[in-house]
């Protein structure tokens, strides 16, 4: 018997024994699915750019266009308040 | 036997064995419809909330600010709940919502879904005010 004939089955099983552990998901798509969450429309799983910076009460700002041109800012005030406003 | 139709004889066994655990008693996907007979209440079990409350926020499934939107989602519910702003079927319909929004960002991180879809009655009761949880309602009765 050929050794691919066992590594074939292997493989195809294994995925079912040991679930994907999770896969970081990156700055882009954490944007949009925040923008999506606030219940603006923001197509394609990833913002096109993004702007991050601080502010200086110790919150963050980001500033994103979304794939359809809109443009939204994000702001986490040092309270940890989340807004998220068309611009 | 052809010796060319073994592989795919083993994996159709693969996908056979792979397929189940979702139609088997042992209900690991999220959501598999539980076999007949089966009711929640007498399978609920004990809940470590504040592990699953460190994985999600430990998970790297979702990004940091979506965490921070899905923890005032929260806080704006259970506030909600404890000024009972809204009849409790309808705090109970919005917490059903919110818990499918995390179940669907945490598509990547199906063992940390798969543990809050079955603890969702524990999160459930952790945010009603202990007068509630100690009156919680009953089903209609029948006559008969």
């Amino acid at each position: 018997m050929k050794a691919s004939h066992l590594i074939l089955p292997l493989v195809s099983v294994l995925p079912a024994l040991y679930p994907a552990s999770a896969l970081a998901v990156d700055e882009a798509e954490d944007i949009a699915t925040t923008i999506k969450l606030r219940g603006y429309d923001c197509p394609g799983r990833k913002v096109q750019s993004l702007t991050q910076t601080e502010r200086a009460d110790g919150g963050k700002q980001v500033d994103a266009t979304c794939s359809n041109g809109k443009r939204y800012r994000i702001t986490v005030d040092a309270d940890g308040r989340l807004r998220v406003t068309p611009r | 036997m052809n010796r060319g139709q073994t592989p795919r004889a083993w994996l159709l066994i693969a996908m056979l064995l792979a397929a189940l655990p979702a139609s088997g008693k042992n209900c690991e996907d999220p959501y598999c419809t539980p076999t007949k007979g089966h009711h929640p209440t007498q399978t609920t079990p004990k809940v470590d909330l504040d592990q699953l409350i460190t994985r999600l926020k430990q998970t790297s499934a979702i990004g940091f600010f979506t965490k921070i939107a899905l923890r005032a989602d929260v806080m704006q519910l259970q506030e909600k709940i404890t000024a009972k702003r809204a009849p409790l079927p309808e705090l109970r319909h919005q917490f059903d919502g919110l818990v499918l929004k995390i179940l669907a960002l945490l598509d990547d991180d199906p063992a940390l879904a798969r543990d809050i879809y079955r603890a969702r009655e524990a999160i459930w009761l952790s945010l009603l005010p202990p007068s509630d949880k100690l009156d919680p309602p009953q089903p209609p009765r029948s006559n008969t």
